[in-house]
């Protein structure tokens, strides 16, 4: 099932909340919208739920277009942020609510929602109601109430935003899990990078009512394409940069990089693991620095270098001090250029 | 430990104190409070039904000779036999306030929401203007409708041309004269129970229950309505009992051929002079009164296990 949305604008008084968005989403994946908040990515999601109406542009599912469809006509399921839970009702009986809108027969209802509840881990809590639940139990009966429905496409609003960060990362895996195996497409709202690595197949990320970039988790953290997406996901360091034929001087030094940028002046993006502690002058990309400051972090030693506030990690047993000096090494293929 | 250890027992409740304290304390502090209910409510309930055993003198004073035909007199027979007359009139109360208060639960609805949906600087506007016909007594109000429906104002005017009532006449006294006042007197009553609850809706149940592929009908029954419950059954409660009991404006509006029990307690506590029929009526109305709220309720629960 491949969800293609064209062109979608969308203004709510003089805000602009998306600006233009294409998407394009392949069956059986996993696509996150990544963003902080007031990116647009949740008006996105609603817009393709069909709880918000584009002020322009299209979105096909599967080829046929849905955009003047309203939600209860689309084969599509949301999970919302607060879970939405129907407090009069058990926990058996809002899963079993998108099947009897449908007017399923009730012991077809019976066998599905039984089924799933039971794949979820909830048949203990079937005749308790929501509020009788822990937020991680409920964020299971809000995608039990989706999933049992075999909608084409499962919406996630930040589904993870409510719960503590423990249960948060177990959940990341479960859902990722859960997603294999169902092989079905999920779109995933989140403003959290970590969340969003874990999980994902691809990932938009957006600011600003725009996309500006996607790609895999491992495109998006090792190739920025701008100085945005550069610093929102994981640490960054960014060398302002300036281009002299094929050599790059920033305030590292003299920098080369694996295809020299088109720019006269930019910035190179460098991650602290692509920074690497050496004995001696290494033959490429070699800085003598001093050290800051270090932070003890249990599995890592994270430390800052002059120049640049270059910031690297490394590991634990180096007994480095402040005021050491240093030779590190900028890996050439860590380097990625950027042009703003 | 027995009971009277645990009353002894000193326990921390913002100072050390023990149960039987704060108990002795409670109620010297709600004291005031009984004492008002003992007074106001307790004692002239009994006396009404003490009334309503009584039998009316030859001149309308009262003879405490214990009977029964007071009750007999109300559930229809007379001098002259049988007639359902009275009968009618408590029916006819009971479905003028039931259709009061559905008419303005209905009526409410939209407004309670179309308020709500205003942004917060206009609702105050909108609630006061929900508010305003308080500021003035239900008698001037009454007489407004009469001057309203009078047969030289557009309305009347219309329903002649309509053929509705002979031309040169008023609207009054009429059935739908005596609506038209109960439903504008009422009408608040619901609108600000009920708008207090549809602002505090939560919204994200209403788009779950459409995503989830319900139809209008669905989405206003499943997620909505159990969650305006609460206020729609105070304006509901408070609409039907003071209307069960409504006198001035059928006696204004409605004509002496329209009479609902309000209007003949009235009488016989005033014209009349027959207080233990008179109080009887009364009787009668509370227990209908109490019946219909239980009914009601009883409905409102089932809805909100739906």
């Amino acid at each position: 099932m491949t969800l293609e949305a064209y062109a979608v604008h969308k203004s709510y008084g003089n805000v602009q909340a998306l600006k233009n968005v294409d998407l394009t989403v392949q069956k059986g994946e996993l696509f996150t919208l990544l963003g902080p908040s007031g990116c647009g990515k949740t008006t996105l999601l609603r817009i393709i739920a069909g709880l918000e109406q584009a002020d322009t542009g299209s979105v096909f599912l599967n080829g046929l277009p849905i955009t003047q469809k309203p939600a209860n006509e689309r084969p599509v399921n949301t999970v919302f942020q607060s879970y939405a839970l129907f407090p009069h009702m058990t926990n058996a009986d809002n899963v079993a609510f998108g099947l009897r809108s449908q007017k399923i027969p009730e012991g077809d209802i019976r066998t599905r929602v039984n089924k799933i509840l039971e794949m979820m881990e909830l048949t203990n809590f079937k005749d308790r109601y929501p509020d009788q639940l822990s937020g991680g139990q409920r964020q299971r009966v809000a995608m039990a109430r989706a999933l049992v429905c075999e909608p084409e496409l499962l919406l996630l609003d930040e589904p993870m935003s409510a719960l503590d960060a423990k249960l948060r990362t177990q959940l990341q895996i479960q859902l990722r899990r859960l997603q294999q195996q169902l092989n079905k497409t999920f779109i995933l709202v989140t403003h959290d990078q970590d969340e969003a690595l874990t999980v994902s197949d691809r990932i938009a990320v957006m600011k600003d009512g725009e996309v500006l970039q996607h790609g895999s988790p491992r495109q998006i953290y090792d190739r920025p394409n701008c100085r945005f997406v550069a610093q929102f996901i994981g640490t960054a360091n960014i060398l302002e940069a300036e281009r002299r034929n094929d050599q790059i001087i920033t305030h590292a030094g003299r920098l080369t990089v694996p295809s020299p940028p088109q720019w006269k002046r930019g910035a190179l993006v460098i991650r602290p693991e692509g920074i690497v502690l050496r004995d001696q002058e290494p033959e490429t990309n070699g800085v003598l620095a001093t050290v800051t400051e270090t932070f003890y972090r249990g599995n890592f030693l994270d430390i800052t270098l002059d120049p640049a506030g270059l910031r690297m990690r490394c590991a634990p047993h180096n007994k480095l001090q402040v005021g050491d000096k240093v030779w590190v090494e900028l890996l050439k293929d860590a380097l990625v250029a950027i042009d703003d | 430990m027995t009971n009277e250890q645990q009353n002894d027992t000193r326990i921390w409740h913002g100072e050390l104190t023990t149960r039987s304290a704060l108990r002795r304390r409670g109620l010297l502090q709600v004291s005031p409070g009984l004492f008002w209910i003992l007074i106001f409510l307790t004692v002239p309930a009994l006396a009404l039904i003490a009334l309503s055993f009584a039998t009316r003198g030859g001149y309308g004073e009262i003879e405490w000779v214990f009977t029964l035909e007071n009750f007999s007199r109300l559930a229809g027979y007379g001098m002259f036999g049988w007639s359902p007359d009275y009968l009618i009139i408590l029916a006819r109360s009971l479905w003028v306030a039931f259709v009061t208060t559905t008419i303005c639960t209905a009526l409410a609805f939209p407004l309670a929401f179309y308020i709500a949906r205003k942004p917060k600087t206009t609702r105050y506007v909108w609630l006061t203007m929900v508010i305003i016909p308080f500021w003035t007594n239900l008698v001037i109000r009454t007489y407004a409708w009469q001057l309203v429906l009078s047969p030289d104002l557009p309305i009347a005017k219309f329903a002649a041309v309509l053929g509705l009532i002979p031309a040169g006449s008023p609207l009054y006294p009429s059935e739908f004269a005596v609506y038209l006042g109960m439903i504008s007197a009422f009408l608040p009553f619901v609108v600000l129970p009920l708008y207090s609850s549809v602002e505090k809706l939560d919204w994200s149940l209403v788009e779950a229950a459409f995503d989830l592929y319900s139809n209008r009908r669905r989405v206003f029954m499943q997620a909505i309505l159990p969650q305006t419950l609460p206020g729609l059954s105070v304006g509901a409660i408070l609409t039907f009992v003071p209307a069960m009991g409504m006198f001035l404006i059928p006696d204004f509006l409605g004509g002496a051929k329209y009479m609902l029990v309000g209007n003949l307690i009235q009488q016989q506590f005033g014209k009349s002079r027959d207080w233990p029929f008179g109080a009887a009526v009364s009787l009668a109305l509370m227990v209908l009164t109490l019946i219909g709220l239980f009914v009601f309720r009883r409905k409102g629960e089932k809805m909100e296990v739906i």
